[in-house]
């Protein structure tokens, strides 16, 4: 590993740092030593933070899904599993779900924790080709391993970290471009894959207008080149509404933000002063900003709405802060870049492939540890399960609402009043269930809607103590925080 | 309003705050856009200047006149009520000690960091009602629009002066309550402008000190001040204009505001209190809690931070680091708390005046005396207007249920009362001889007591344990809470009364 950074000749690149021309006297040598130090310690970082067992609340509800489709359901249409549900669900994340269920099937849990190690050790790998692009490796790998960092919050085993990976890409390509001026048709095809995996598939084109329209009020592009380009994120787009789910995809994004940005706490704006990870986020954008407005050269558009689109992306809601880091990580590594007063070298093809290496032989050892590790779901009552296995098919729960996923994968025979998928609610039930969640005036009213003989519910939950104080349910088991109770 | 056409006449172009360079570029720039003739913008600029009286005339009294609007309301926020209460406690001989005269669960005795609004706040409202605090509000906002312009327009113009000062009272909209913190962002502005001229001269501002007395008698930000200083300090030592002995001589200004701030009459425990106030704060006011963008203020704050740093980036001069240090300063603010976004709007408005200026095509000049006498007249004129609108649109205060004030009133006196913390302070106000088991000085409180208390405002597990422990017989809840839902249905507890929103519920 002692070359992932090693001399070569400087890059053949038309920027230079500080006016100094690339590779001009005064270059201050990378140590082999270093990079490679500093790999295996992002590595061994990477490891640390993917080897866990499933406690993503949204896991298994995918993994439902899943199954579902390999079994023969449909795209769309009417929820096959929740009678409260009055809009149609979407499986807008088909691709990573029938993915992880063929890997649940064939290696049991394990596989899926697996699979979210070897997800994160992508996105690294895609921040890398970000970040490395405009920095040597040490810098490089410092700003990658912050922005992952600032994605911590959803480096949960859940679609979504495919579409980190994607937009990772999407912002090294569109950088790229922004240099060359070259379109990147590969983009089109990816963002297909992307569509077919999650939701947030429009940032990536969104990060590729941004470039062009920057790039034009730099006045580099002649119209027809705006025009050129411009057609990379529209051809995107076109290809997003080819999807098995077809053209309604392309609004899925909206529907589903309608309930969830007023109920869903990651769809809540996002409360810097308490998130770590929109601190280290808004520091590496911070870090950027800094070195321009101290820098006598003009900052490009591109690179300023880039800057603009991750601090908006960064206070939006917690759920888009890792979209600030990923599109910050090249921007801060260039400020990083730029306290070295060089142009970044090229990264050789034998660094490139000792780092592959690296990350293969980081998922090899991961399996055997996983398999180990994550034999168990974490934050999940298992041992209550005996309890509501008692429970007839059909019976109807009032349920907490993180677990609900969790029920529908493990016990399929009952029904949750709701579930994780609020966009397939009403915006009046949802309300109805957090007045009876927070036992406020009318709070009987959903108990009377959605007539539940059974509950699983917080231990020290409001509604629990009221069930029972009030309508004297009975507790059947306590267990992990969580009780189940039986309808008098 | 033909008095205010001298706002903008040709003075002394401003010093260094100001950079003359920028100007001139503008200009230069424009003109080279036409060879021949007069250039576009050279045509604009002399239409600007042929209009430039008339356009901040209006701007002036657009805003003068927005801000009374703003100002004249009823009262509406819950604080100004307990604020009432310790002004008329105070002028009838009480003090506060320990046990408290008022909480028979406080844990540690109350720090009176806002005793001087108090007072006056009280003897307004005793001569002239609630009009009087709804005026004396709009007079604080008027005060505070005049400080922001005296700031803004040291770096500015006058139509960027008055626009970004526009603007920062937009962005501390939500601190523009009847309540001492708007002294507090009175008192900052003052103290950016008297920096931002030290910024020029490099000579202290001695008078700084008696007025962060005066800031530490009226609200607990004084120490936002102490920062501002410092921070323009060492900026300014980071910018090589100047050496240790200057730079010792302008750390004093703080130091010595600092010295006199453990001067009053609290004594020098008023050095701690912010710090005790925010332990309990931060976890339990709303007002305490991070900012978000989905607060209106916050994205206005935002907008302002992120035209001063795009304007920065896109520009070929670097800032100032005092410059950056102020402006880190306010991001700083706008994002660490809801209650200081309307501080990191105060402290961007000279910032953003500045910037606007390089964007207008003609000089920023010094304002003459009739201009400033012009500005003075108008708010004068915008105050003695105010007066009768208050009369008229602010007897009645919004948000507390004055219907069953006479029923509390007739509760005997001691009646312990559990009461939706918003209301606590209207309730020590309107019903001084009850005892609410919490209220809004959430200082004097032991935090697990105060976790307690909002686990059984949600009907949590110890709800029924913390009403027979505080030995409450009367609440006061908001209709819709769970307590009050709980407290019905579950402990047969019955509503004697509601107004407002708010239900008066009596133990069988």
């Amino acid at each position: 590993m002692t070359s992932l950074d090693v001399d070569h000749p400087p890059m053949d690149n038309s920027e230079t740092v500080n006016g100094k021309p690339p590779g001009t006297d005064g270059r201050r040598r990378e140590s082999s030593r270093v990079p490679a130090i500093v790999s295996i310690a992002c590595a061994a970082a990477l490891m640390f933070l993917g080897i866990r067992p499933v406690s993503d609340d949204d896991a298994w509800w995918h993994l439902k899904v899943g199954e579902f489709l390999l079994h023969g359901g449909a795209f769309a249409g009417p929820d096959p599993w929740n009678p409260f549900a009055t809009r149609p669900f979407v499986l807008n994340q088909w691709l990573p779900e029938v993915v992880a269920f063929q890997g649940y099937e064939w290696f049991g849990l394990p596989a899926v924790a697996w699979l979210r190690c070897v997800a994160i050790l992508l996105l690294f790998t895609a921040l890398l080709w970000c970040t490395r692009h405009v920095a040597d490796t040490v810098p490089a790998l410092i700003t990658a391993l912050a922005a992952l960092l600032g994605t911590a919050g959803g480096l949960g085993e859940r679609p979504q970290l495919v579409s980190f990976i994607m937009l990772a890409v999407w912002v090294g390509a569109s950088w790229r471009t922004a240099e060359d001026l070259r379109p990147r048709w590969w983009l089109i095809p990816l963002t297909w894959v992307w569509a077919s995996s999650h939701g947030l598939w429009f940032t990536g084109i969104g990060v590729g207008m941004l470039v062009v329209v920057g790039l034009a009020l730099d006045r580099r592009l002649t119209l027809r080149s705006a025009a050129r380009l411009m057609l990379v994120p529209l051809g995107s787009l076109a290809v997003c509404a080819l999807t098995p789910v077809g053209p309604r995809l392309l609004l899925a994004p909206f529907e589903v933000s309608q309930n969830a940005t007023e109920y869903v706490q990651e769809w809540q704006a996002t409360p810097v002063r308490t998130s770590v990870v929109a601190m280290v986020t808004l520091v590496l954008i911070a870090g950027a900003v800094l070195g321009w407005i101290r820098s006598p050269e003009k900052t490009p558009w591109w690179k300023l709405s880039l800057a603009i689109a991750a601090v908006v992306t960064t206070l939006a809601m917690l759920h888009t802060v890792p979209v600030g880091a990923i599109i910050a990580a090249p921007l801060a590594a260039s400020a990083l870049q730029s306290l070295r007063r060089t142009a970044p070298r090229r990264p050789e093809h034998r660094s490139r492939r000792l780092w592959a290496l690296l990350i293969l032989a980081c998922a090899i050892i991961a399996i055997p540890v996983t398999a180990v590790v994550a034999q168990h779901p974490g934050n999940v009552p298992e041992r209550l399960r005996a309890t509501l296995d008692t429970a007839p098919a059909g019976s109807v729960v009032l349920n907490d609402h993180s677990l609900s996923g969790w029920l529908l994968w493990r016990e399929p025979q009952l029904v949750s009043v709701l579930d994780l998928r609020t966009e397939i609610f009403s915006k009046d039930y949802v309300e109805a269930y957090l007045r009876n969640a927070q036992v406020r005036p009318g709070w009987k009213d959903f108990l009377a809607e959605t007539k539940p003989t059974y509950a699983l519910l917080r231990s020290e939950s409001p509604i629990r103590l009221a069930l029972q104080e009030e309508l004297h349910w009975v507790p059947l088991q306590t267990a992990q925080g969580f009780t189940v109770l039986r309808a008098p | 309003m033909p008095i205010l056409v001298a706002v903008t006449l040709n003075h002394p172009r401003l010093d260094s705050s100001t950079p003359a360079d920028a100007e001139h570029e503008v200009i230069a720039h424009g003109q080279g856009e036409l060879p021949s003739g007069k250039s576009r913008s050279g045509v604009f600029v002399d239409r600007v200047h042929d209009r430039g009286s008339l356009i901040v005339s209006a701007l002036a009294v657009f805003v003068v006149s927005a801000a009374t609007v703003l100002g004249v309301r009823p009262i509406g926020d819950p604080s100004p009520w307990l604020h009432l209460r310790i002004g008329q406690y105070l002028l009838a001989g009480g003090r506060f000690g320990y046990p408290d005269p008022w909480a028979p669960f406080a844990a540690k005795p109350y720090v009176l960091t806002e005793w001087l609004p108090a007072i006056v706040g009280y003897l307004t409202y005793n001569k002239f009602g609630a009009p009087g605090i709804a005026w004396l509000r709009c007079a604080g906002i008027l005060t505070l629009l005049t400080a922001l312009t005296w700031t803004t327009r040291r770096a500015a113009g006058a139509i960027a002066a008055i626009t970004a000062a526009f603007v920062a009272l937009l962005g501390a909209y939500d601190g523009l309550t009847e309540r001492p913190q708007m002294l507090s962002l009175i008192f900052l502005a003052i103290t950016l402008g008297a920096w931002w001229r030290t910024t020029e001269d490099l000579r202290p501002r001695w008078w700084l000190v008696p007025v962060t007395w005066v800031w530490a008698c009226s609200h607990g930000l004084w120490l936002v001040g102490l920062g501002v200083g410092a921070v323009v300090a060492c900026g300014l030592a980071c910018d090589n204009r100047m050496g240790r002995r200057q730079l010792r001589n302008l750390l004093l200004v703080p130091l010595a505001s600092l010295a006199a701030a453990g001067l009053t009459p609290v004594g020098p425990k008023l050095l701690l209190a912010p710090f005790t106030v925010g332990s309990n704060a931060r976890d339990f006011v709303g007002e305490w809690q991070p900012s978000t963008i989905h607060q209106p203020v916050t994205v206005v704050t935002l907008l302002m931070i992120g035209f001063v740093l795009i304007a920065w980036a896109r520009s070929a001069r670097s800032p100032h680091w005092w410059q950056v240090g102020l402006l880190v300063t306010s991001l700083v603010c706008a994002l660490a708390m809801v209650r200081t976004v309307a501080v990191a709007a105060v402290i961007a408005a000279p910032l953003l005046a500045q910037e606007l200026q390089n964007l207008l095509p003609m000089r920023a000049t010094r304002p003459s005396r009739l201009a400033q006498l012009s500005w003075v007249g108008l708010t004068a004129v915008a105050l003695v207007v105010a007066a009768p609108m208050a009369g008229a649109l602010a007897q009645n205060p919004n948000g507390v249920p004055v219907h069953l004030a006479a029923q509390l009133r007739q509760i005997p006196s001691g009646t312990r009362v559990v009461a939706t913390g918003d209301v606590t302070g209207w309730l020590l106000w309107s019903a001084p001889d009850l005892k609410p088991v919490e209220d809004l000085r959430i200082e004097v409180y032991d935090p697990s007591y105060v976790r307690r208390y909002i686990e059984a405002m949600a009907a949590g597990p110890a709800w029924r344990g913390f009403i027979q422990e505080t030995g409450a017989t009367v609440a006061l809840l908001d209709e819709d809470s769970p307590l009050a839902t709980a407290l019905r249905e579950r402990a047969g507890w019955h509503a004697v009364g509601s107004d407002a929103g708010y239900l008066l519920l009596r133990r069988p």
